[in-house]
């Protein structure tokens, strides 16, 4: 089947976390052999009051699309609570020639739902752990430290055994 | 039906003609594939049946390159339940890590991909081509690191026999020297024993007499 064919991709850059910025891109590839038109879609997940807008649309429109490129936009938003959030099939629709008056509808069906980790979490599994490193190399120079000083104290009060 | 074929995909009876499938790698779109990174495949479905489907499982694995009934690598299946409607387009993305451990060189690809439409299942692979595995470009290797640790530990091997050559000469001057010093003490302390007696004459002309012939 000739034609444009068009490949929508919502795509969560990283993971969720709260308070943390959260890029999001719509890429749309055409796979096709010719040009679609009039693309243009509107996703709603993330514009509730879970999530704070920070830059960038959740909306596109575009007049054409040359086949094998790709266009794409971005959304920045902050999760405010971590949970579970479902994530809605974003519909894209677009006309596979230029005189059709039908228009045709493509899904980006990548993500069912999301998790998004509470920022203790995140600390807990990201952290450098300066803190227990610090405490760790601190004990293990007094546990050197002490008995040194003891060797030490010897070798200079005492000769062959006997303290001078 | 129009069916859209990709590769060697065989068009089978009706209903699996009634879907159409076309896919990228939006990341690797000239099919080179790094072992141990992250390979996605969007793929995109037609439902060009009467009815709605729903799509269930997308699934992949490595094979042979010039067999393909020879298996590789099975790649986890991902599970997806997605429902599309008639005349409608869905576009998924899966996900599979090739084994860091794969040679660099072609591999088969098969990805599959399970629908059904209330009834019956069906499954139709839509990627059955060979990709390239190539070699992870990392700036740090752990190969690397072991294997100059392991010459590290060869030179250090090296420099510990040569040193522990040149302490024995030493060592044995130090003995010979010790030995000197010892026996002329010894000679000043007899000599000046026997000088400070004042007991008598004739025991002192013996023993200076023996003392000499002990020196010689």
């Amino acid at each position: 089947e000739n034609g444009a064919e068009l490949l929508f991709h919502k795509k969560i850059v990283e993971g969720p976390v709260v308070g943390k910025e959260l890029p999001i891109q719509f890429i749309i590839y055409n796979v096709g052999s010719e040009p679609a038109y009039d693309i243009s879609f509107i996703d709603n997940d993330f514009s509730n009051a879970e999530f704070e807008f920070v830059s960038g649309s959740s909306e596109g429109k575009w007049e054409t699309l040359a086949p094998n490129s790709q266009v794409q936009t971005n959304l920045t938003v902050i999760p405010k609570k971590s949970g579970i959030y479902s994530l809605t099939s974003t519909v894209l629709n677009y006309r596979k020639t230029q005189t059709s008056s039908e228009f045709t509808v493509s899904s980006a069906a990548s993500y069912s739902g999301m998790y998004v980790e509470s920022q203790a979490d995140y600390e807990k599994r990201t952290s450098l752990l300066i803190k227990e490193w610090i405490t760790f190399f601190v004990l293990c120079a007094g546990a050197i430290a002490l008995p040194y000083s003891i060797s030490t104290y010897y070798k200079k009060n005492y000769e062959n055994g006997i303290k001078k | 039906d129009d069916v859209e074929i990709t590769d060697d995909e065989v068009v089978q009876a009706t209903p699996t003609s009634d879907v159409s499938f076309s896919y990228i790698f939006p990341d690797n779109q000239d099919k080179n594939f790094a072992a141990g990174s992250v390979v996605e495949v969007l793929v995109g479905f037609t439902n060009n049946a009467d009815k709605a489907l729903n799509i269930t499982h997308i699934f992949a694995s490595l094979n042979h390159p010039q067999d393909f009934s020879v298996f590789i690598q099975n790649y986890t299946r991902g599970d997806f339940g997605i429902a599309v409607e008639k005349g409608h387009h869905a576009t998924l993305a899966y996900r599979f890590v090739p084994s860091e451990y794969l040679e660099p060189r072609e591999f088969g690809l098969l990805i599959s991909l399970e629908y059904q439409d209330g009834a019956q299942n069906f499954t139709q692979t839509f990627f059955n081509s060979t990709i390239n595995i190539t070699e992870k470009e990392t700036s740090f290797d752990m190969d690397s690191f072991f294997l100059i640790l392991l010459g590290l530990g060869f030179v250090g091997g090296i420099g510990y026999i040569v040193y522990g050559k040149m302490p024995k000469q030493k060592k044995v001057r130090t003995v010979s020297k010790v030995n000197k010093n010892a026996v002329r003490v010894e000679t000043e302390d007899e000599t000046a024993e026997w000088l400070s007696g004042t007991s008598a004459a004739s025991s002192k002309v013996k023993s200076v007499q023996k003392v000499v012939k002990k020196n010689k």
